[in-house]
């Protein structure tokens, strides 16, 4: 956990920032580094990928801290930062093939949604990353994220259908996934 | 109870979006270098530039230092007056190839008014035993001064690195080929008194007996007055900036002009903006 001995105010350092201060870039580096990591590891296919992405993310940031005019949250401000600069890198590394649908997943698996509360983090976080690559960008940018099916058209390059498909496609396959895990933990839990 | 796709969606997002992993050192590093490369390149663009600029003079330099021929000679002033000549002219020396070279004893020297291109004149000092040198060989579109030395007697030694030339029969010239070729050091062991040579003051006129004309053309004056730089030995700052000077002005009187003195110092001894003439008289 990164620790930070003083309290300074992120408007503070944002302001600081601006004028070229590196101290106040690594604080503010400090402040959203662990956050933002998070973010790049649902994109990427591994932590090495996820670092590549957070440091090219957070370089963008200080290059456009003076685009940043204090009209809402400077973290959804980085945050919408890190997305799209990890979908340039992975757009970049990988070749996005559209999924060719194999096996027919169920839409309408069921769930508990009392055992799957108790699933931690970190085995959600697997899951995505066992996505393939279109089903995951999607489902983070929708369901995570925020965006809109045309907005993530625009993201990706794709039509509004596909990202509309390609959501409840990920959907299906992550509750499927999800039962499989939860089924685990009860065993294990006896 | 079947799971709704807002669900799923709900699921994962309250356990991801608070969601912390702290990523390597390296992460940060990462980050300085490239923000630090960005300010170096603004800043260091403009000092390349300058960089290579220097560089470039500095080559220029060296490329002239190493085109002369390694030798000493004794550096040659050239002085001049504004208005009225002074040539007194010593002469000494032990250049016996001058001799050779048909040199021949009577080398006149005198003043003439006639219009001439250029005529400078140079009279090499000895360090040692010459008490003065003076060359006045100064061009003017209105005055010719042709400075030359009278010998009545024969010389041992010349050396006289002038190159006049004349533009019309009435000028006379006196060249001594010989001599910028081979740069050696003039040292006269005959001290002035007992010179041979006589100097002699001719203001107006002069002698119909030139032994010695040579009609040179003008580029040729060019090189040779080039050549002179360079066979003296490029030991200063001063000397280096004499000889690209050289190069790019072809004036009598240089831009900016350096004294030829032994040793490091380097003073400014004359500088020409066209408008504005100074030299220092030696």
């Amino acid at each position: 956990m990164l620790f930070l001995k003083h309290k300074y105010s992120t408007e503070d350092l944002v302001q600081d920032c601006k004028s070229g201060s590196r101290k106040a870039q690594e604080l503010l580096y400090k402040q959203f580094a662990s956050k933002m990591m998070a973010v790049c590891m649902r994109y990427a296919v591994d932590k090495m990928e996820a670092e590549d992405m957070l440091q090219n993310g957070f370089i963008k940031v200080f290059q456009k801290m003076n685009d940043y005019r204090g009209d809402g949250s400077f973290e959804g401000w980085v945050r919408r930062i890190m997305v799209h600069s990890s979908i340039e890198y992975y757009r970049k590394h990988h070749k996005m093939m559209q999924v060719v649908e194999l096996d027919d997943h169920s839409a309408g698996q069921s769930v508990n949604p009392a055992a799957a509360a108790s699933l931690n983090a970190k085995d959600l976080m697997g899951l995505i990353q066992q996505l393939s690559p279109g089903y995951r960008m999607v489902f983070n940018l929708y369901a995570i994220e925020g965006y809109s099916h045309k907005e993530i058209g625009d993201i990706m390059g794709i039509t509004e259908g596909a990202s509309k498909s390609q959501l409840s496609r990920a959907r299906a396959i992550l509750k499927e996934q999800v039962n499989k895990l939860e089924g685990n933990n009860y065993e294990y839990a006896g | 109870m079947s799971m709704q796709d807002k669900d799923i969606d709900q699921l994962f997002r309250s356990k991801l979006e608070g969601m912390q992993v702290e990523p390597s050192a390296k992460v940060w590093k990462g980050i300085v270098t490239e923000l630090d490369g960005n300010h170096k390149k603004r800043a260091l663009a403009p000092m390349l530039r300058i960089a290579a600029g220097i560089i470039i003079i500095m080559a220029i330099g060296f490329y002239f230092i190493t085109k002369q021929t390694p030798v000493k000679s004794n550096q040659v002033a050239l002085s001049k007056s504004t208005e009225k000549h002074q040539p007194v002219i010593t002469k000494n020396g032990d250049n016996e190839e001058d001799t050779d070279k048909g040199f021949t004893p009577q080398a006149q020297q005198q003043v003439a008014t006639t219009a001439y291109n250029k005529a400078p004149v140079e009279i090499s000092k000895s360090t040692a035993h010459v008490k003065s040198i003076t060359i006045a060989a100064k061009q003017n579109t209105d005055q010719n001064i042709i400075a030359k030395t009278t010998v009545k007697q024969p010389l041992s030694v010349n050396e006289i690195k002038g190159i006049s030339q004349p533009v019309t029969s009435q000028a006379l010239a006196v060249t001594n080929t010989a001599e910028y070729k081979p740069s050696k050091d003039v040292v006269p062991d005959v001290p002035l008194t007992s010179s041979k040579t006589v100097i002699t003051d001719q203001p107006e006129g002069f002698n119909t007996a030139p032994k010695i004309a040579v009609n040179q053309p003008a580029d040729e004056l060019k090189d040779t007055e080039t050549t002179r730089h360079k066979k003296r030995g490029i030991r200063s700052f001063g000397d280096l900036i004499n000889v690209v000077v050289a190069k790019v002005d072809k004036r009598e009187d240089k831009l900016i002009e350096f004294s030829n003195t032994d040793g490091d110092e380097s003073t400014i001894t004359g500088m020409n903006f066209g408008i504005v003439k100074v030299k220092r008289e030696k």
